[in-house]
């Protein structure tokens, strides 16, 4: 085997892991961003230092967040005062709250049990304690 | 000498590239939405990409540990200084 032809095939070889590693992160890109069609929305308000969450109902619950396993639910993230960030760990949910600005996210829950909800967004002397419990019912 | 020449080997690549990712790229291109367990997805994400990373690095590794034996400096004998 000739020199050029080696060399292509290494440039062949990383062209195709380039396409490989691009092809699954616009798919993964795409699977995270593109919220689901039968979602339900909550708006959630992030506030020094608690969070409110608002059913579609037009129910308000403040420090805890009720959803069921095997829905579809997309967030709608805004914040009153500072910068925030809506995270819940276990389900790998986190987007910033921004004042004046609607952020989107959304998951599907599929075990019943309580899960922290918390700030991850340094916001002030009680950033450490703007918790709230996620109660996932069967 | 190659077998095959130059340009069908890279024709060859890109094809063989193409085919083996097109279902990676159809479902990248497609527009449905899917309900996934966002946790369970972004470290299956990581596995596969630190799998294909560690076999990129074993091969790279592996590739000049060989040149670098099968090319080394052979043992040259000191020539005894003469007085």
């Amino acid at each position: 085997m000739s020199h050029t032809t080696i060399e292509w095939l290494y440039v062949g070889a990383v062209v195709g892991v380039l396409i490989w590693v691009g092809a699954i992160a616009w798919d993964a890109e795409r699977l995270i961003g593109e919220t689901p069609e039968d979602a339900i929305t909550i708006k959630v308000t992030a506030q020094q230092w608690f969070w409110t969450f608002e059913h579609p109902d037009g129910t308000k619950e403040i420090g805890e967040l009720t959803v069921k396993v095997g829905k579809v639910y997309k967030f709608d993230v805004t914040a009153k005062d500072v910068i925030h960030a809506f995270n819940i760990p276990v389900h790998a949910v986190m987007i910033d709250a921004v004042p004046g600005r609607i952020n989107h996210i959304w998951f599907a829950p599929d075990q019943p049990g309580e899960y922290l909800i918390q700030c991850r967004e340094y916001c002030g002397l009680l950033h450490y304690q703007m918790r709230a419990t996620l109660i996932v019912e069967a | 000498m190659c077998l095959f020449p130059t340009k069908f080997c890279i024709i060859a690549l890109t094809l063989l590239v193409f085919s083996a990712f097109s279902p990676i790229l159809g479902s990248a291109f497609g527009q449905e939405s899917e309900v996934i367990n966002r946790s369970v997805f972004a470290w299956n994400l990581f596995y596969e990409l630190m799998t294909a990373a560690i076999v990129v690095g074993v091969i790279v590794q592996g590739t000049l540990i060989y040149i670098i034996f099968r090319f080394r400096e052979k043992k040259i004998k000191h020539e005894e200084v003469s007085g």
